[in-house]
């Protein structure tokens, strides 16, 4: 399953998984619950009074300006599983207008590949299904629950189409990643042969972790790249980044991991580090109640300099230390639901409890809203090395040069 | 990273080989007819696989490298390194299959193993942003 085609991992595996099975595993990872209000990215800043307080701007879509940053509509995720449905069931010429009922479609759930080489102790350990998505409402934008089942699918398939898509590729990118999926980048002669040469990566992807010092960061990313953990953490201070492989649903993808230890002074982690991020896991540790005070310090940094379309995934590690629990699992899911588009799980690097699986749902997060060919280009050599910029508090908005004040 | 790594070639361009280099008796096994490497190339530590078959060619340069401690960052006491002569050349950081970068070193980086962090197992100028090296001794080949 590793080496076969898109096509061919997309039919082999939904048989293998049952998707409404969820294990241990998973149970950490909890959805984000979608609630009445409208949670914004910044916790209690209330930005929406209701779903109707912009009225011309459709269901759901109106808010204040600013550096507020909107999801972009659910819609588009049962369009990109039905797209994935298509897949599992052999080509079709091409992308059908959807319209068909977004529940009808199974979802196929995909086994994750673990991770890192050579491991045995990965094919004893049971692996866990990704969670399916939730088929109703849309765990993005919270404006209007109505809205998203009202609104057209079609509309969403042409950017701009009346819909504020805050993001011209989020539209078209289920058409990217639909049809993309019916025409592989790779050359599609090799990519059917089951023992395959080695080829680039489908995928780049950047993902940051951050959070406050001694939280435990370092640890959860080796862990997910290797079943070993240091006990006596090991200074992080030398490494910048890394590059790991990953496999997910047949497609390889490169992660560009950035580990902001050592950076937790929260200015001088640069602007640039949150900008080109896909994926962001902001960690803090149950075990101490500090850590997770500095988490709204956090996102103000990820408001301020992040891509509005950065998956978010909020991570409360040291689950193995229950005894000394000082953040109840309540009010980190709250603190999640508060902000759009984030998930929530606790994970015990040292127990290796849900690390491969955060990491996998947050690729797995980041690839559904990606077109191909956006992402096949856009990484390269040219982020080598961040140097700090000049400090900038996070309550100053950025400098603009030419406004003039009056 | 204590000791500054610079090349003790006279300052020339980075290679750029029309024609394979050839390998030296003790690396005719790893390299194939077209000067990529023939097998996985692991750490040696803990055998992650840091570049697939074909994902670099082979290249004659003299580094010199640090000598590998258990964290690349800790300083090489007593000083010193190793000069070394046979590398694997990767042009796109991200052919790797997975590698750590560490911190600038002047206008160096070094490169470890992503998973153990064992190294330096390989360099990189940044003047040159399409150039990383793997050293062959600092790794194992699958």
């Amino acid at each position: 399953m590793l080496q076969s085609s898109k096509e061919g991992a997309d039919a082999a595996v939904p048989a293998e998984t049952a998707p409404t099975g969820i294990s241990k595993q998973t149970a950490g990872c909890a959805e984000p619950q979608s609630t009445a209000a409208h949670p914004s990215r910044r916790p209690g800043q209330g930005r929406d009074a209701g779903p109707h307080s912009h009225p011309a701007a459709g269901p759901g879509r109106g808010r204040p300006g600013g550096r507020s940053r909107p999801r972009h509509c659910g819609a588009a995720r049962p369009r990109l599983r039905r797209g994935r449905g298509r897949c599992a069931g052999g080509r079709g010429p091409g992308r059908a207008a959807p319209g068909g009922g977004g529940g009808a479609v199974p979802v196929p759930v995909a086994v994750p590949v673990p991770l890192g080489q050579g491991r045995a102790a990965a094919a004893s350990r049971p692996r866990c299904p990704l969670l399916p998505v939730p088929r109703s409402g849309r765990r993005r934008w919270r404006g209007g629950r109505g809205g998203s089942a009202a609104l057209p699918h079609a509309s969403l398939m042409e950017p701009g189409s009346g819909l504020p898509q805050r993001r011209a590729g989020g539209g078209g990118l289920d058409l990217g990643a639909g049809s993309a999926a019916g025409s592989p980048a790779l050359s599609g002669g090799q990519s059917r042969r089951r023992k395959q040469p080695p080829r680039p990566a489908d995928f780049k992807l950047q993902v940051i972790i951050i959070g406050s010092r001694g939280v435990g960061k370092t640890s959860l990313m080796e862990r997910f790249t290797d079943d070993t953990f240091c006990e006596a953490c090991k200074s992080t201070v030398g490494v910048d980044f890394k590059i790991k492989t990953v496999e997910l649903r047949g497609k390889k993808i490169r992660l560009q991991i950035w580990d902001t230890a050592g950076q937790e002074r929260f200015n001088s982690i640069t602007s640039a580090y949150y900008r080109s991020a896909k994926g962001i896991i902001l960690v803090y540790d149950i075990t101490k109640k500090e850590t997770f005070d500095d988490l709204p310090k956090w996102m103000k940094m990820i408001d301020k300099y992040a891509s509005e379309d950065a998956e978010l995934l909020l991570v409360g590690n040291k689950l193995d230390c229950e005894v000394d629990r000082e953040i109840s699992r309540q009010q980190g899911e709250k603190f999640a639901q508060q902000i759009t588009g984030m998930r929530f799980c606790e994970a015990s690097a040292k127990d290796n409890f849900n690390v491969d699986e955060i990491f996998l749902k947050l690729v797995d997060d980041i690839l559904k809203k990606m077109p191909l060919d956006v992402i096949r280009n856009e990484l390269s050599n040219s982020i080598l090395s961040l140097q700090p910029e000049p400090e900038i508090p996070p309550e100053l908005p950025p400098p603009r040069p030419h406004v003039r004040c009056c | 990273m204590a000791a500054p790594c610079a090349e003790m070639e006279p300052a020339a361009p980075p290679p750029s080989p029309p024609a394979p280099p050839a390998a030296a008796p003790g690396s005719a096994g790893l390299v194939c007819a077209q000067g990529r490497n023939l097998r996985a190339v692991l750490c040696q530590r803990c055998g992650s696989r840091v570049l697939l078959p074909g994902a670099a060619t082979f290249a004659r340069r003299e580094l010199l490298l640090p000598a590998m401690r258990k964290k690349a960052a800790a300083a090489a006491a007593g000083g010193g390194g190793d000069v070394l002569r046979e590398h694997w050349l990767v042009r796109d950081m991200f052919s790797f299959e997975n590698v750590g970068f560490t911190r600038d070193v002047g206008n160096v980086k070094f490169l470890v193993c992503a998973d153990c962090e064992a190294g330096p197992i390989g360099w990189h100028c940044l003047d040159d942003k399409d150039s990383f090296y793997v050293a062959l001794e600092r790794v194992a080949h699958e």
